[in-house]
C-alpha cells in the first residue's frame, strides 16, 4: 500500500444468494487501490458487480472474503454504527437517483449530512453557500428538488457529497439519469474537486466517461478485465 | 449540540409535507379530543366517588353570636370592602334572618345578601347558581350526615330540631343557635333545579373550589378546603330583587315545621353503589379504548412516516446519521404531529365549552390537570408504536432499501 493510497480492497470478495439458493458472486476476489486526489472509474455492464464492489468498499455493505484497509485499518468487520461514524467522517455520496429529500431545499439538503455533527450553524450554512455557489446553483438555493432539472439535483448531490470534507466520494452511476451535456457537465465538475485531494471512485455503465478519470477498470462477472 | 440542531431542524422540516402532516392533525386531533374527554370524565367521577367515600369534616370552633346577624355584621365579615361604616346600621337588618354566621377563622366569610353590594366572586354568587349558571350545573355541593342542629325561629323563637339523612338536600329555614358539625360528603349530580326550589348551598373558597371542581386532587387533605360561606336557603330570586319578600314567604313555609311537621327533605341524590360501579367500569373501558385508539393510530403513523420516509432514512444512513440521530429525525416528525394535533383537539374542547357555557365562567381546561393527563396518555400511547417502527426501519441497511428501485 503506497502512501498515497486512500483505501485499498484487498482479495475482496461478495456474495450474496438470490433466490431460496443460488449463490451469486458480485465481486470475485477484485484488488483495488484508491490513491489520494483521483478520480477512479469502474465500467461495466449491468451485473459485472461495480455497484456491489462500490456498496462494499464504502462501508454499506459486508464483504464476504477479503479486507478493506483504510488508514491502516480493516473496516471490513466493524459494526454497523462504527462504520456510521466512518462514514460520516470520511465518505461522500452521489447516487444515481440523486436522493435528495423532497422536503427540503436544495441548501438545505447540501447542509443536512451536517446537521447532527458538532459544527455550528452558522459554519454549516458558510460551506454549504460556498458549495452552492461551486456548483453553478446560487439561484436555486430556496428551491426545492422537484423544482429543479435533473442536472440541477445532480450538483445538489455533488454538493451534499462535499459538504463534510470527505476524503473519498463514492459515485454509482451519477450521470445514469443525465443527458450527454449534462453528464459531461458533472464529470468535469467531480473532476475538479479531485484538486482538493479529495478521492473519487465513480462507477458507471457509460464507457464514454473514461475520458474524466484518471484510471479506469473494466469490470465483468465480479472481476476486473 | 449536534443532535439537538438535528431535532430542531427536523421539527421545522417535518411540516412540510402539508397534506401529510394537516391529516394526521386532524386525526389526532380528533383522538385526543376523545381522550380528554374520556379522562376529563373519568377524573371526575374518580373525585366524586373519593370525596363520597372520605367525606371531609369540617369543625366550627368557635361561633359568632346566636342571635341573627345584622346587615351590618354579615357586610363587615365579607371578603370584599363594601364601604359600611364602624357602628352604621343597614334598613331592613332586622328582616335579614337566613343567615348563620359561624365563625372558622379566617377562612370563613360570610357573603352579602344585599343585591345592592358587589359579591367577592361573581360567578358565586347564588343568583348564578340557582339559575343552574354553575360551572358545573348539575353538581351542588351538600351537607349532610349525622347534622344535629339546633334551629331557630329569630322572629318566633320556635325551634325544629333535625338530623338529615346522608346525601340529602335540607332546607335550612332559620338562624342555627348551637354549635354542629358539618360533613361534606360530596359532589353530587344534581338535575336542574327549578327557581323556586329552595335548597342550601355551601361556598368554598375560590382556591378550593378550583381544587374540587378543576383539578384532579385525588390526594387532598381535608386542611386544603374551608367552607366559605353559608347562605341558609338560596333559591328562586331570594338574592335578587325580592330577597326579603322571598324571606318571608320562605319563613312562613317552615314555620310549620316547628309545629310538629317533618321537614320535607329531597329524595337522596347519591347514585347506588352498584350503578355507579357499572359507569365507573364503563368509563375506564371507554378510556382504554381511547389509548388504545391513540395508539393504534400513532403506530399507524409511524409506520407510514417510516413507510413515506425509507428511502429518506436509507440516505441518512448512507451519510452516516448513527441510528439514533434517525431516530430523532422520525421522532420529531410525529411528535410534531401528536402535539400539534393534542392542541388542536383541546383548543377545540375549549371553543366548545365557551360556545356551550351557560354562564359567564368557562371551565379552562387547557390548564387543566385533564390535560395535562390526556397529554401524557396520548404521548405514553405513542411510544410503543413508535419505537417498535423506527426499531424496525433502523434495522434496514441502507443498501437493501437502495437495491428497491
Amino acid at each position: 500500500m503506497s502512501s498515497n493510497t486512500l483505501i485499498e480492497a484487498k482479495n475482496l470478495t461478495k456474495e450474496y444468494i438470490r433466490g431460496r439458493k443460488e449463490v451469486v458472486v458480485a465481486v470475485n476476489d477484485v484488488d483495488l487501490e484508491i490513491p489520494r486526489g483521483k478520480l477512479i472509474m469502474v465500467t461495466g455492464p449491468s451485473g459485472s458487480g461495480k455497484s456491489t464492489l462500490l456498496n462494499v468498499l464504502s462501508g454499506l455493505d459486508k464483504p464476504t472474503e477479503g479486507k478493506i484497509i483504510f488508514s491502516d485499518e480493516d473496516i471490513s468487520g466493524w459494526e454497523e454504527e462504527r462504520l456510521s461514524k466512518f462514514r460520516q467522517e470520511n465518505i461522500g455520496f452521489i447516487f444515481q437517483n440523486w436522493e435528495l429529500i423532497r422536503t427540503l431545499t436544495a441548501l438545505e439538503n447540501i447542509e443536512s449530512p451536517l446537521y447532527p455533527l458538532k459544527i455550528k450553524s452558522k459554519e454549516i450554512r458558510t460551506r454549504a453557500i460556498s458549495l452552492l455557489k461551486q456548483v453553478g446553483l446560487w439561484d436555486k438555493v430556496d428551491n426545492y428538488p422537484d423544482e429543479l432539472s435533473g442536472g440541477e439535483q445532480q450538483r445538489i448531490g455533488i454538493a451534499r457529497a462535499l459538504v463534510g470534507k470527505p476524503k473519498i466520494i463514492f459515485a454509482d452511476e451519477p450521470t445514469g439519469n443525465l443527458d450527454v451535456d449534462n453528464a459531461g457537465s458533472v464529470m468535469r465538475l467531480l473532476k475538479s474537486f479531485t484538486k482538493r485531494d479529495t478521492a473519487i471512485l465513480v462507477v458507471s455503465h457509460n464507457e464514454e466517461l473514461k475520458k474524466y478519470s484518471d484510471k479506469a477498470f473494466r469490470m465483468s462477472n465480479g472481476r476486473f478485465i | 449540540m449536534g443532535q439537538l440542531k438535528l431535532l430542531t431542524k427536523s421539527i421545522v422540516f417535518s411540516t412540510r409535507s402539508r397534506r401529510r402532516f394537516f391529516t394526521f392533525v386532524a386525526v389526532f386531533a380528533i383522538l385526543s379530543g376523545a381522550t380528554i374527554i374520556l379522562i376529563n370524565y373519568f377524573d371526575g367521577f374518580s373525585r366524586q366517588e373519593l370525596l363520597d367515600q372520605r367525606g371531609i369534616v369540617l369543625k366550627a370552633s368557635a361561633f359568632g353570636t346566636p342571635s341573627p346577624l345584622s346587615l351590618f355584621e354579615a357586610e363587615s365579615n365579607s371578603p370584599v370592602g363594601i364601604g359600611i361604616n364602624d357602628g352604621q346600621t343597614l334598613a331592613g337588618a332586622s328582616k335579614v334572618i337566613f343567615y348563620k354566621y359561624v365563625d372558622f377563622g379566617s377562612t370563613l366569610r360570610i357573603f352579602s345578601m344585599n343585591p345592592s353590594y358587589p359579591w367577592a366572586f361573581s360567578d358565586l354568587k347564588p343568583s348564578n347558581l340557582a339559575k343552574g349558571h354553575f360551572p358545573y350545573s348539575t353538581h351542588q355541593v351538600l351537607v349532610s350526615e349525622d347534622i344535629t342542629m339546633t334551629l331557630a325561629d329569630a322572629e318566633g323563637g320556635n325551634q325544629i330540631y333535625t338530623k338529615p339523612g346522608l346525601g340529602t338536600l335540607f332546607t335550612l329555614g332559620t338562624a342555627i343557635t348551637d354549635p354542629f358539625e358539618l360533613k361534606i360528603s360530596g359532589i353530587f349530580k344534581k338535575p336542574a333545579v327549578a327557581e323556586a326550589d329552595s335548597r342550601e348551598w355551601i361556598f368554598l373558597t375560590e382556591k378550593a373550589f378550583t381544587t374540587l371542581i378543576d383539578e384532579s386532587h385525588l390526594d387532598f387533605t381535608e386542611n386544603e378546603i374551608y367552607i366559605h360561606s353559608i347562605t341558609v336557603i338560596a333559591g328562586g330570586d331570594v338574592f335578587l330583587g325580592g330577597t326579603y319578600t322571598e324571606v318571608d314567604r320562605l319563613a312562613a313555609e317552615l314555620r310549620p315545621l316547628s309545629q310538629g311537621g317533618s321537614a320535607n327533605f329531597n329524595e337522596p341524590l347519591f347514585t347506588p353503589k352498584s350503578e355507579k360501579n357499572e359507569l365507573r367500569n364503563m368509563m375506564f373501558l371507554s378510556l382504554i379504548f381511547g389509548l388504545f385508539g391513540t395508539f393504534v393510530v400513532s403506530t399507524l403513523y409511524s409506520y407510514l412516516i417510516t413507510r413515506f420516509r425509507r428511502r429518506e432514512v436509507a440516505v441518512l444512513k448512507a451519510m452516516g446519521y448513527s441510528k439514533w440521530s434517525v431516530r430523532i429525525v422520525v421522532l420529531s416528525e410525529i411528535l410534531v404531529v401528536a402535539i400539534t394535533g393534542f392542541a388542536f383537539g383541546l383548543l377545540g374542547i375549549q371553543a366548545f365549552l365557551y360556545l356551550t357555557r351557560s354562564s359567564a365562567y368557562v371551565f379552562n381546561i387547557v390548564f387543566s390537570s385533564t390535560a395535562l393527563l390526556s397529554f401524557l396518555a396520548v404521548v405514553l400511547s405513542s411510544v410503543p408504536g413508535f419505537i417498535l417502527i423506527t426499531t424496525r426501519i433502523l434495522g434496514v441497511r441502507p443498501i437493501e432499501i437502495f437495491r428497491q428501485k
